[in-house]
């Protein structure tokens, strides 16, 4: 389906009365460093608004998995009952890249079933998600979605290409059918990367001598522990807890949930305040092996979806694929021994 | 527990609440709990498995289940290190907590049925240990012969000394107790845990050893036992990590792809051997 420019955003307009739009935006002027500009999720009313090329600094997550939410609250500070308050949420319509759409699934696999029990928080926010595709034409310099093989996918109910006088949709889900009856019918597919500038391997299982590699020290040395890593992946979900005072009524306890980082300090403590990933180094390690190793043992597929917005981010320029590429480089070397 | 969908909606991070039925500060660090569930059903737990403690507008930590299944209601025993801790501590009887759980898999009954059993506890290592021990003697034709070893660093943090004294004078039990450092009133053992070992007079290679106590116990522990030419198959560790969710999301407790809450907190020691972080 092809549509012009008009008849898109009148199109649009129909589905913002409907959905909560979530896309890629700039932000004028709140980027990193003073006058400069961030791409990154927000919420959109038109497809002007929307930038189709670049990657977002941080992933479209907190949609799912807000950074700080509520669980419930207790009634007062002298019980400990408890009061469901559920989750009511406006249908949302996210737009993800290929990547993205794959790394809901590592989402998925965490929050409905790790452990045997379903996330109601989580699962309650993912029934009224829908995704919308935007394609990509060519890899960006620091993604490696090739690699990990998540740069294509089916998982989508709208796919959406600017193009030079108006949009193409190609529409998988008949319930956007009716938004967008007044195009021209044209058969549009969504292009999907098919090489990575920098193509990577990645080991099936790693050696138990890597734990004490000597590589995970020159990352002790440059990694400050900040977790900018972990909050820009798409697919890092642990959390931590805290009760805070309600503000509304100051004999409530609201009992949140905010996301945390193994990279930062005290995240991995044991019973009497010891810890066995101490060094800035043991925690990279540890990111880097659930990402590629550990949890592909439980579930079957990787958890990185190789977006690369951890390079990017990294105040040290610290590269996830570099790493993956030196424990590649070992366990092929292992092998051969 | 509703056979309808609504199970799957559960909220699995919204605690019950639990009455104190009693309280007791058993040194200058650690505190008893006795308590049962409000809904008036029992806790339903399996000995080593651990329950989320809350305390309204402080938050949650994950305590061991120091009582037997076979027992009424539930005891914790919790040592003041923080805000939800401390609190704990300046519970009185009739006081509500939230209770959450239990979680973990715990001791595998099982496999230690038939077996004769060696405990090590180091401190409060005792705590989540006491859950089987308790477990055995109310079942005791289950199991072969019991020797209970007890380190604790220094006399004044001694606890249960009560309940060991009756283990002690149990016939069908061996308790062996030790301090790390000499005191006036103190006349047996002196010595880290691992110097009662060489006392065990029962077969080590076909018992099941149980482990629960600080890192640096583990260690001695598990050096002792190679040299004894105790399996892997055979020893028992408990891995007690700071669960936050106790239900296989936070990530907090993972060490390389295994949940200790999941999968633990009580691990069979051959099962961690491509588990460099574990111990």
């Amino acid at each position: 389906m092809r549509l012009d420019s008009k008849q898109s955003e009148a199109a649009f307009l129909n589905v913002v009365k409907d959905y909560t739009i979530v896309a890629p935006t700039i932000k004028v002027g709140e980027g990193r460093f003073s006058d400069t500009d961030i791409v990154t999720y927000g919420n959109v009313e038109s497809l002007s608004e929307i930038v189709f090329d670049g990657i977002t600094q941080f992933s479209a997550k907190s949609v799912l998995s807000p950074i700080r939410e509520t669980l419930f609250s207790y009634e007062n500070n002298n019980s400990a009952k408890a009061k469901d308050v559920g989750v009511e949420m406006k249908p949302t319509i996210v737009f993800l890249r290929a990547c993205d759409i794959n790394s809901v699934e590592v989402l998925d696999a965490m929050f409905l079933k790790n452990g045997g029990r379903q996330d109601s928080y989580f699962s309650g926010r993912r029934e009224h998600v829908k995704f919308f595709l935007l394609e990509c034409q060519s890899p960006s310099a620091s993604c490696f979605c090739v690699s990990m093989g998540t740069s294509t996918t089916k998982n989508y109910s709208v796919f959406v290409r600017k193009e030079e006088n108006g949009y193409a949709v190609k529409i998988n889900d008949d319930a956007f059918s009716k938004y967008f009856s007044h195009g021209t019918k044209a058969e549009i597919e969504p292009a999907f990367v098919t090489e990575d500038l920098s193509p990577l391997s990645i080991p099936d299982s790693v050696d138990n001598s890597l734990f004490n590699h000597e590589i995970w020290k020159e990352y002790s040395r440059r990694c400050i522990g900040c977790g900018r890593c972990t909050v820009s992946c798409p697919t890092c979900t642990c959390f931590t807890m805290q009760d805070v005072p309600d503000a509304e009524d100051q004999r409530k306890t609201k009992r949140q949930r905010i996301w945390s980082s193994c990279q930062i300090k005290k995240f991995s403590l044991l019973a009497g305040n010891h810890d066995f990933r101490t060094t800035n180094g043991d925690k990279m390690r540890y990111k880097v092996l659930h990402k590629i190793v550990d949890f592909k043992k439980k579930f079957g597929f990787s958890m990185c979806v190789g977006c690369g917005r951890c390079d990017q981010v990294c105040p040290e320029y610290i590269s996830m694929s570099k790493c993956i590429e030196k424990i590649n480089a070992i366990s092929v070397s292992d092998g051969e021994q | 527990m509703c056979e309808c969908s609504c199970a799957d909606k559960k909220d699995i991070y919204l605690p019950a609440l639990a009455t104190v039925s009693k309280q007791e500060l058993l040194n200058d660090t650690e505190m008893y709990l006795h308590l049962q569930l409000d809904s008036g059903e029992p806790l339903g737990h399996a000995a080593g498995q651990f329950v989320e403690v809350s305390v309204a507008g402080l938050g949650e930590a994950p305590i061991s289940v120091s009582s037997s299944p076979t027992q009424d209601g539930f005891e914790l025993v919790v040592r003041n290190v923080g805000s939800v801790t401390n609190a704990i501590h300046n519970l009185k009887a009739g006081d509500k907590l939230g209770i959450r759980g239990p979680y973990g898999s715990g001791y595998g009954i099982d496999e230690l049925k038939g077996k004769d059993l060696v405990f090590i506890c180091g401190g409060i290592g005792l705590v989540p240990q006491r859950s089987l021990i308790n477990y055995v003697i109310d079942n005791r034709g289950d199991f072969g012969a019991v020797t209970i070893l007890q380190g604790t660093k220094d006399y004044t943090q001694r606890f249960f000394t009560d309940e060991l004294a009756r283990w002690d004078a149990m016939d069908d039990i061996t308790m062996l107790e030790t301090i790390d450092e000499a005191h006036p009133e103190w006349s047996g053992n002196v010595g880290v845990v691992t110097t009662l070992i060489p006392k065990i007079d029962i077969d080590l290679t076909q018992a099941a050893i149980l482990v629960c106590g600080p890192p640096i116990m583990y260690k001695f522990v598990l050096i002792t036992m190679k040299e004894k030419n105790v399996a892997k198959e055979n020893i028992f560790v408990n891995l007690e990590r700071r669960m936050k969710c106790g239900v296989g999301k936070c990530g907090h407790c993972q060490m390389n792809g295994q949940y200790v809450c999941q999968s633990g907190p009580v691990y069979r020691y051959s099962d961690l051997d491509n588990i460099p972080e574990a111990i």
